[in-house]
């Protein structure tokens, strides 16, 4: 296949994963309304930038740089998870490079959908954040929520030595927890393609100028505690059970999630002021 | 029926069977008001005067309408025939005309399907007195109707007098004809103006837009005209019943609301002004114009009104949220204002967005002296270099937070005062205290000031985004010099990085030399975080 005929299939490959992700449940896009953005949200595109350059440079290679004979030859990319990863051996034994997996786990991923749905919703959240709080403060807390996610899944997860986590979804699940505490009446634009059909007799009642939007508006207060809730029950199977359900670590999103009143420690003073006083102009 | 119909009939049943020939010529000429293209009217008229001229000039104008009637052509012979020759000999009277107020009061808002010709060619200049002043004609005829009028009546058919339709507009498409019949009257009225008989040239002008009330070209025209002839108040009555008929053009309502104002009828103005703002036709600039227009004569809440009302159909038009902004802010209402320049840099596209956030600087959100003083506030952020800090130790010490080592709690204590000596230097060099023990002094003003008042208002509502911006306030704090900040930097950070080995003592030796972990075969089940 030429690059083209290449560039044609992963084009299309992408349009059907956002559309296998936006089927059933709204897939957030960026967040409309009183949003402005004073500051270019540089932190923002700098982790979207190096969490694609760690996959793509570092663990693609070993995913689609090889000729698949078998399943041994994704052996490299399995070394790669399983020692950079986190899994709580590394800290109580010692083991790789011990407690920094915390950082290199948050920019690794299991392949490129997982890093692609997890970008949206970095973009998607990450940018009002990051202009509340300024580049630096926004990146510590980015952290601390990734660390909160993954030290609390294995500290609750009855299991112990068990499977590797990477991904960007605790730290980005903390961004989120953080949207929702100071931004929970703001508007997120939705790909839903169900919730797309279900508005079309809303919209033609209320005489909307275009009934058949792909957009979606749902109120953030909404779409996030829908998304906490979603991720309620296989949290606590994995607590009860020690088990990731279907090898999705909902328990570090959900845990990153509640890392989110933390952002008051980094929120901008004037804006933590005026949080409190309810004070503006 | 019509009421042109209706006062003609009036007038030849007073004529035949009352014999009040005053009454009957009042009828029919008021009739003739209405509808000058009459042809049976103006017979019947000729026949309330015993004066010859008079009677020739009225069926001449019969003619004129309709070249083929029979009883015209008949009635001129017998006139031309039956001792006619002093009237032939002398020069022609001037055909009766009204006024042009008149003129526009016969343009009423129906028309007929055949307007009257236009005359050929203009009449000689020196023919003509100022038509438009001269009184009606004066009909002093007491007697009784010839009898070779009798037969008239019963020529007036039932359909030409319901043959009259709704006046068309710039909404209605026009026929050929009609298309033509305008030309016609547009190519009179330049031979008239040619001929500077400026009168009957609106009067052609009349015409036209008896058959489309708001005919762009014929309006602008009549309503200049008008104007320069110092009739203003005859082109504010063509105006408006353009916009009684319904008609769709901005320019119409635009000059109609110049009109009105001019002659000083400011609630109709007012009325047009807060229709023209909800047009679908009119651009933000026009809007602007309007509203510029109010401000002038000191009516900012009217102003304000209009532009809410504008707003519901352009809710995302910048410039119509800037210019309310603008006015909000002159009035003193900044919350409100913070709104609307809100909407209009959300609004705005790249380029003109900036012009509102420049605004928006000026009411960037002041801290006051005492939230700038404040330590607990520069505590709280370095509280969170703490948490960073202290997770990562959580997680050095095996994940448990009871085996955390001394140097463990030592590196969380280090990165509290080495997050309080970068915060003091980057975010708070303003504590109280600790500016004036290093010398601090109180900082210059900005530039162009800032504004200080502080408004309450939900801060987090949706319609009033969180602003944001630099700390450029007005103070009486001192500042910390900037040696000392450089100071409180340099030792925050080199704070921060002891602290960073302390709470990863294990880590690190680890990050220098891994070691190998026991790694299962690829086909074991990864989970994804």
């Amino acid at each position: 296949m030429d690059a083209f005929g290449a560039l044609i299939s992963f084009a299309l490959a992408v349009l059907l994963v956002l559309f296998e992700m936006s089927v059933i449940y709204p897939l957030p896009l960026s967040d409309i309304g009183a949003v402005r953005y004073r500051t270019m949200p540089t932190m923002t595109y700098l982790l979207i930038i190096v969490n694609a350059l760690v996959f793509i440079a570092w663990q693609a290679p070993d995913i689609y740089g090889v000729e698949l004979d078998s399943y041994r030859d994704l052996q490299p990319y399995m070394d790669k998870i399983w020692t950079y990863g986190y899994r709580d051996v590394f800290m109580t034994e010692g083991l790789s490079i011990g407690a920094f997996t915390t950082f290199t786990s948050m920019f690794m991923h299991g392949d490129i959908w997982h890093l692609f749905g997890n970008m949206i919703f970095l973009w998607a959240f990450g940018r009002r954040l990051e202009d509340a709080c300024g580049p630096w403060r926004y990146l510590l807390f980015y952290l601390t929520a990734g660390m909160v996610a993954n030290l609390g899944s294995v500290v609750l997860n009855p299991v112990q030595g068990e499977l590797p986590s990477v991904g960007a979804s605790g730290a980005i699940a903390g961004v989120m927890g953080a949207f929702l505490v100071l931004f929970p009446r703001a508007r997120i634009q939705c790909l839903w393609f169900i919730g797309m059909i279900l508005w079309i007799p809303y919209r033609a009642i209320t005489r909307q100028e275009n009934i058949f939007s792909r957009y979606i508006v749902l109120p953030a207060g909404l779409f996030l505690l829908y998304f906490a809730f979603r991720e309620l029950l296989p949290s606590l199977e994995t607590i009860t059970q020690g088990d990731n359900v279907g090898g999705v670590n909902n328990l570090a999103h959900l845990l990153g999630f509640a890392a989110g009143p933390l952002i008051l420690l980094f929120v901008r003073k004037d804006l933590l002021v005026r949080f409190i006083t309810r004070r503006a102009v | 029926m019509n009421d042109a119909q209706a006062l003609f009939r009036e007038g030849v049943l007073a004529l035949k069977e009352q014999r009040d020939v005053a009454r009957a010529r009042q009828l029919i000429t008021q009739s003739l008001k209405l509808d000058p293209n009459n042809e049976m009217a103006w017979l019947w008229l000729s026949r309330t005067t015993d004066d010859p001229a008079r009677k020739l000039q009225c069926v001449e104008r019969a003619l004129k309408i309709n070249p083929a009637n029979d009883q015209a052509l008949a009635l001129r012979e017998k006139l031309a025939g039956g001792g006619m020759s002093s009237a032939a000999a002398a020069p022609p009277a001037p055909p009766k005309r009204s006024s042009i107020h008149d003129r526009l009061e016969n343009a009423s808002l129906v028309h007929h399907d055949t307007p009257p010709e236009p005359p050929a060619a203009p009449p000689a200049p020196a023919a003509r007195a100022p038509q438009f002043m001269q009184p009606e004609p004066e009909v002093d005829a007491a007697q009784d109707p010839p009898p070779e009028f009798e037969a008239l009546r019963d020529l007036v058919p039932e359909e030409a007098i319901e043959s009259t339709q709704s006046v068309k507009t710039q909404n209605d498409r026009l026929t050929p004809e009609e298309e033509r019949q305008i030309e016609k009257h547009l190519a009179a009225a330049e031979a008239r103006l040619a001929a500077e008989d400026e009168e009957a040239a609106v009067e052609q002008y009349v015409y036209a837009l008896q058959i489309q009330v708001d005919h762009p070209q014929v309006m602008q025209r009549a309503v200049r005209l008008l104007h320069q002839m110092k009739y203003t108040e005859d082109a504010q009555e063509l105006l408006n019943r353009a916009i009684e008929a319904g008609t769709p053009s901005l320019a119409i309502h635009l000059t109609a609301i110049d009109v009105n104002r001019m002659l000083g009828n400011y609630s109709k103005a007012d009325v047009l002004r807060e229709k023209v703002v909800q047009m679908d036709a009119i651009d933000d600039a026009g809007i602007l114009k309007i509203i510029d227009s109010l401000l002038n004569d000191v009516q900012g809440a009217r102003a304000i009104e209009l532009l809410e009302k504008a707003l519901v159909k352009r809710p995302n038009s910048h410039d119509l949220l800037m210019k309310m902004a603008d006015i909000l802010e002159d009035q003193g209402r900044k919350v409100q204002a913070m709104g609307y320049y809100e909407r209009a840099a959300r609004a705005g596209k790249r380029g003109n967005r900036k012009q509102a956030d420049r605004v928006l600087q000026t009411f960037i959100p002041v801290i006051t002296d005492h939230e700038r003083g404040s330590v607990v506030l520069a505590l709280r952020e370095a509280a969170g270099f703490t948490a960073a800090y202290l997770f990562m130790a959580w997680q050095d010490s095996g994940l448990n937070l009871l085996r955390m080592s001394p140097g463990h709690w030592l590196g969380v204590g280090l990165s509290l005062v080495g997050g309080y000596c970068v915060v003091t230097a980057f975010s708070s060099p303003q504590q109280k205290g600790l500016a004036a023990l290093f010398g601090g002094q109180v900082p210059a003003e900005p530039e162009g000031g800032k504004h200080t008042q502080q408004v309450e208002v939900k801060p987090w509502e949706e319609d009033i985004a969180m602003p944001s911006g630099p700390l450029q306030d007005p103070t009486s704090l001192p500042i910390l010099p900037g040696w000392a900040r450089m100071i409180f930097a340099l030792v925050g950070m080199a704070l921060l990085g002891v602290a960073f080995y302390l709470v990863f003592n294990r880590a690190i030796p680890l990050l220098l030399n891994p070691v190998e972990p026991e790694i299962p075969s690829i086909l074991d089940f990864i989970g994804e975080g």
